[in-house]
């Protein structure tokens, strides 16, 4: 079955990748680290993403070759460009593997405390190894009602428009804040998933000219996501209360009360299960794709196993909240990093190439 | 499992046909190597007309009686030796010379005439068969009755009477090693696609086994993933709406001896449409839609629900049925989880108990199981009565689902469900939510996507999904159907 | 298709050594409906006295409530002391209220609020609630079986007619952390063995400092913003005894603004406007030419709420209770340098606040 990805489908795919548990911690991290009106970072944040989004569409449009490989093998060849690969496929499943553990953590906080969280995190690699079993457009398909099935959950934020004040947001912008670089770097993170695209690519549907649109409509979608939240945050809570609250989105959706069900962040904020799904299974289908490069033998389901374990044993001692945060940090700034270099990466060696004469695709 | 497994027996089987059929003694003549073959089948008719020399061999049961006396016998006794070439000359007898061919025409129900060397074959086949009524698993309150019946020209006959176009191709496909049933693939040349239908024809082909017998078993050998929980192929057994399945572009399986015809490719959400939809007014249509989706949400998720909240989501119950839940909990021994399972099965027992029974006796069943059970139960504090209202609805919910089929693999689902629930609680059911989202959006029925227009997302579908849309706005055909004359209304 | 078989086998495997540790199951809990804080001469054991209710289901399947009291720490010590005492697994995701006594809250109840905020089990909407007295005298003067919904549905039927304000633990906690503003919580007392409404409790930050009646609250109400129905009765002084008028408004604002000279602030404003129906006035005349004139009583209502309004607002500058969140206005209004310079300084107390009304009679029900 070689259908492609409908771009529709593609900016769906993007926003599910892009937005992940961040979503919990963002308005804090804004609070701390920028003060009063941080929500606006989200906003500038999210224009330098698209600066990021525009140097990958340019690797496209002058791509040579079919994908990113071709490009980058007719320069350098492939045993020199094997432990970069390789590289970046642990560096990618580790990222991977420390939201979901970032994930399973925050569960832990709600329910099933006593439970192992290794046994947790077991149940969801199982997860991630069943769907990522399946061809990327099947992945899509799944993606899809995924989103259907939590994208409703924005609609909650009208039921705090009664308890919201405009008094609270204040006129000062950016004051009391902590470390702004700091920040930048979290609300990128907080971004990332867009350059997978990098790898989609080739599965997508290009018949119409302006196909690379629909990234820029599924990093939007994620902004007026993220931006609405934390707007909506700075209107529901005070500024101090914001920075001690630790997940404030958590909290919001704790609010909410019906007739028939109170206290229902404990059953919605399981739905995170499948944004985080997909997120995980796409960092690891690129990494899959990596790694089979490097390794041809490989099968599919060799290199999922390979690449889960080996996450999984690089982070077996990170297991304690902070932990994890610190080194979703650093791994997600090596992420953002990559995001960055790669497209860049990517052009100069397009430029080179075009420059020796190689062809078009 | 049967594609794969019986090969070699059903190759031995073949064999054996082969030899039976390729072995005749050069020195028989075809009607003593026929009579042969037929060695033991007591209740084959053998008519000699010895001043004629001539000899009819048929099934008894499978002509049609009056037609057999009229068109083979009468004039067989009137003719004369001098007539009779010029008799056998008319097109109602079909020479044949192959032995295999005459037995296949014997056992379809023709009558087989040996003259001398030349054989004939007439074809007044007939015999009993169910007469129309309404279809008692797809009932239809507005909307025509007539149900299909079992016998395959029958069915033939009312589509063809409702599709009344040239364009309308039946392809006859024989299936099954020994009983060689004959199957019919339908479709609308010019709006099914091509390929769909060589796709069809040669899964159709490709099957090797013993016998089929209903259309359901037939849908299991030719669909995309036979280990799946869900049906792939949704059957009907009225013929408006294989009517409609052909008008959209769909293609159409008949199967001989089996009143239920399948429809390919079918999504996900055929299942939950039935004819009295499109006869309804379209926002009623519309509402009973929402209603059945509801009901599938409801079936398969609220059980689960139950045990969750009380084994591990207390906080989330409501003030005003805290203690109602609480009381009603306070006697019954058992966890939530098994005293789910043990009302489920119990429900499950009853409702497998009641499909089997004369009607008569199955009202008592429904006494037993609904008053003795049900009000015992919580008398003796076995189960909780909130539990006993939440298992009843979700097992109501369950039959609001038109498709059987499709109810029985939601209420399996829903176990795995409960199970999930006891254990995790509302993770758990997010994961056993999650696992069906990604088995059934890989799921396909030939080729087509499952879920589709939900994933991949067909806006244009939509009119007909969750809504039924006015007739006006119905203008094109299913994108699933992959047709290649998209429009079914003029455009204004 | 054989991942499917292995699928299942992994997930078994799995599923047999997880989830059971943290079953609670509904019948076998004890689900505390209400925390009640007093306070406790300090001890070894503890300087709060605790008192939580939780229902049990007898026997013969009928409910009761239970209530015991403990001394102890803090509030998870006193769950834990709580837990010790009776059979059932002591859990709070069901409380509704939290009810503490005015000598409690004069010591603040920071500590109390961030263990509410901080446990996961504990919803958003917990009420709290300051009783006039002892606390736990509370839990048993209320008549019902129910203890915690009781006060719950008490307090939800006052503040949606708007005669005290709304307050829930997320409320506390966000004006306990603004700079802008202070909480005010309602504050019920015993009459006659019967739980009342008795009207708000001032704060300032997290310490009780003073209490306003049924009739000073509302004003607050109106003051502070958005009323969408509530109702007044005004005693107006006469030559011989009382004029009363019973005015309902179904729709009030307030608009406050900073008046500033420069950088100094000169003055803030409060403008509320309301509209409503006269149901009752009990200076009508008995001849039938002299009408109740509109004007008239528009005034008498205006002059009314001008002096009550002066009363509260000097009431507040007594207590340093900003409950109206006039230093919020004043913060929005200023530019953030100038807004850390004043910040600490005793605002509230400084700044003149003027209070004007707009009455306007919509209807005065069946007569003229």
């Amino acid at each position: 079955m070689s259908e492609k990805i409908a771009p529709f489908h593609l900016a769906i795919l993007i926003y599910m990748i892009q937005s992940g548990v961040t979503l919990y911690k963002l308005p804090r991290m804004l609070a701390v680290n920028f003060g009063t009106n941080g929500w606006i970072m989200v906003l500038i944040v999210s224009f330098i993403v698209i600066i990021n989004i525009l140097l990958i569409s340019l690797v496209i449009r002058f791509r040579i070759g079919e994908n990113v490989f071709e490009i980058m093998e007719g320069l350098i060849s492939v045993k020199v460009m094997l432990p970069f690969y390789m590289l970046l496929a642990v560096t990618w499943s580790l990222l991977a593997i420390l939201v979901s553990k970032d994930f399973i953590l925050i569960t832990q906080v709600l329910s099933l405390q006593n439970t192992n969280s290794s046994m947790l995190i077991v149940i969801l690699m199982v997860l991630t190894f069943y769907l990522g079993m399946k061809d990327v457009y099947t992945i899509s398909k799944a993606t899809n009602i995924f989103f259907i099935l939590t994208i409703w959950m924005t609609l909650l934020m009208i039921y705090h428009i009664p308890h919201t004040s405009f008094l609270r947001l204040t006129p000062f912008i950016f004051k009391e804040g902590k470390n702004a670089v700091e920040g930048i770097i979290q609300v990128y993170t907080g971004f990332l998933g867009f350059e997978l695209v990098l790898f989609l690519f080739p599965y997508v549907d290009q018949s119409k000219p302006k196909w690379f649109h629909s990234v820029y409509y599924g990093h939007l979608i994620t902004t007026i996501v993220y931006a609405s939240t934390c707007f909506m945050s700075y209107l529901y809570f005070s500024l101090d209360q914001l920075k001690i609250t630790s997940y404030p989105v958590l909290n919001l959706i704790a609010y909410v009360e019906i007739e028939l069900i109170e206290r229902i962040e404990s059953f919605v904020f399981n739905l995170f299960l499948m944004k985080i799904l997909v997120t995980l299974v796409l960092y690891i289908w690129a990494s899959c794709l990596l790694l089979e490069r490097a390794i041809p033998k490989l099968s599919r389901k060799q290199s999922l196993v390979i690449l889960i374990v080996t996450g999984m044993l690089l982070s077996l001692k990170v297991n304690v909240m902070a932990d994890v945060g610190n080194w979703l940090l650093i791994v997600g700034f090596v992420a953002a990093g990559l995001a960055v270099g790669l497209p860049i990466i990517l052009l100069i060696v397009i430029g080179i190439r075009t420059y020796r004469g190689d062809h078009r695709a | 499992m049967i594609r794969r497994k019986p090969k070699k027996l059903i190759k031995k089987l073949k064999e054996l046909n082969d030899q039976q059929h390729s072995e005749p003694s050069l020195e028989l003549s075809l009607y003593e190597q026929v009579v042969n073959e037929l060695e033991g089948c007591s209740d084959r008719e053998d008519i000699h007309f010895p001043e004629l020399q001539v000899n009819l061999i048929y099934f008894n049961h499978l002509v049609d009686k009056d037609r057999f006396q009229s068109e083979i016998l009468d004039p067989f006794y009137h003719v004369t030796k001098e007539e009779l070439s010029s008799l056998l000359k008319r097109s109602f007898y079909k020479p044949v010379a192959d032995l295999k061919e005459v037995i296949d025409g014997i056992l379809d129900g023709e009558t087989a005439i040996f003259d001398k060397e030349r054989v004939f074959l007439a074809n007044v086949a007939g015999g009993e068969k169910r007469n129309i009524q309404p279809s008692e698993t797809e009932t239809a309150i507005t909307g025509p009755h007539e149900g299909f019946i079992e016998s395959g020209e029958t069915n033939l006959s009312m589509i063809r009477r409702r599709v009344r176009t040239s364009r309308l191709k039946v392809n006859k496909l024989p299936v099954g090693e020994v009983t060689k049933t004959n199957a019919f693939l339908l479709y609308v040349k010019g709006i099914a696609n091509d390929e769909l239908v060589t796709e069809l024809t040669h899964r159709i082909e490709k099957i090797e086994i013993d016998a089929v017998y209903d259309a359901h078993m037939l849908s299991q050998l030719i669909e995309d993933q036979p280990h799946s929980l869900f049906p792939q192929f949704i059957t009907r057994e009225r013929p408006d709406s294989i009517a409609a399945g052909l008008v959209e572009g769909k293609i159409i399986i008949i199967l001989e001896g089996s009143p239920a015809i399948i429809i390919a490719p079918s999504s996900f959400f055929d299942f939950f449409e039935t004819g009295d939809d499109y006869y309804q007014r379209w926002l009623t249509g519309t509402a009973t839609r929402l209603l059945r989706f509801g009901a599938f949400i409801i079936t398969i998720a609220f059980t689960a629900l139950y045990v969750s909240v009380t084994t591990f989501h207390y906080e989330m119950i409501p003030e005003s049925l805290l203690t109602t839940l609480a009381v009603s909990r306070s006697k019954v021994p058992f966890n939530p989880i098994y005293e789910a399972f043990l009302m489920e099965m119990t429900i499950e027992f009853l409702r497998e108990a009641g499909a089997r029974l004369p009607t008569k006796v199955g009202q008592t069943i429904g006494i037993v199981g609904g008053i003795v059970i049900g009000q015992a139960a919580v008398q003796a504090g076995i189960t909780s009565n909130v539990l006993i209202i939440v298992v009843a609805i979700s097992a109501i919910a369950s039959f609001v689902v038109p498709s059987y089929v499709m109810s029985a693999s939601i209420r399996l689902g829903r176990f795995g469900l409960i199970l999930l629930a006891g254990l995790l609680g509302n993770l758990g059911i997010m994961i056993g939510i999650t696992i069906l989202v990604i088995h059934l959006s890989s799921l396909t029925s030939v080729g087509a996507p499952y879920m589709s227009p939900l994933s991949p997302f067909f806006p244009k579908d939509w009119k007909d999904f969750l809504l039924r849309a006015p007739y006006k706005m119905m203008k094109t055909r299913p994108t699933m159907a992959r047709s290649s004359n998209k429009s079914k209304q003029r455009n204004d | 298709m054989r991942n499917l078989k292995r699928l299942v086998i992994v997930f078994s495997l799995v599923f047999l050594l997880v989830g059971c540790n943290d079953q609670k199951i509904i019948e076998t809990l004890g689900l505390m409906s209400v925390m009640c804080f007093d306070k406790a001469t300090d001890s070894v054991e503890g300087n709060m006295l605790v008192t939580s209710t939780f229902p049990s289901i007898t026997e013969e399947s009928n409910r009761k409530e239970t209530t015991i009291d403990t001394i102890a720490f803090s509030k998870k010590d006193a769950e834990r002391k709580l837990a010790a005492k009776t059979e059932q697994e002591i859990v709070n995701g069901q409380i509704r209220s939290l009810i503490f006594s005015e000598d409690f809250a004069a010591d603040g109840i920071n500590q109390i609020i961030h263990s509410v905020e901080r446990d996961q089990e504990i919803g958003s909407q917990v009420k709290v609630v300051i009783s006039e007295g002892e606390a736990s005298a509370i839990l048993e003067a209320i008549p019902t079986e129910s203890t915690g919904n009781y006060v719950d549905k008490m307090l939800r039927k006052e503040s949606d007619q708007f005669n005290i304000p709304y307050l829930d633990i997320h409320y506390f906690s966000r004006d306990m952390h603004d700079d802008g503003i202070e909480p005010v919580a309602p504050l019920v007392g015993i009459e006659d063995g019967e739980v009342v409404v008795k009207g708000a409790a001032l704060f300032r930050d997290d310490r009780y400092v003073g209490k306003l009646t049924i009739q000073e609250s509302k004003l607050l109400l109106l003051m502070r913003g958005k009323v969408k129905k509530s109702d007044l009765v005004i005693k107006i002084p006469q030559e011989t005894g009382y004029r009363t008028l019973y005015f309902t408004y179904n729709h009030s604002k307030a608009e406050t603004k900073v008046k500033k000279k420069g950088t100094e602030i000169e003055q803030v404003d409060i403008h509320v406007s309301m509209v409503g129906s006269l149901l009752e006035d009990t200076g009508t005349k008995m001849n039938g030419n002299s009408s109740t004139d509109n004007n008239e009583v528009q005034k008498l209502i205006d002059g009314y709420l001008s002096n009550e309004a002066v009363r509260l607002i000097e009431i507040l500058k007594e207590k340093k209770a900003d409950s109206l969140g006039i230093k919020g206005y004043v913060r929005n209004s200023l530019t953030y340098q100038e807004w850390k310079k004043i910040k600490e300084e005793d605002l509230f107390q400084k700044i003149p606040i003027n209070v004007t009304f707009s009455v306007i009679l919509q209807n005065k029900g069946m007569l003229e």
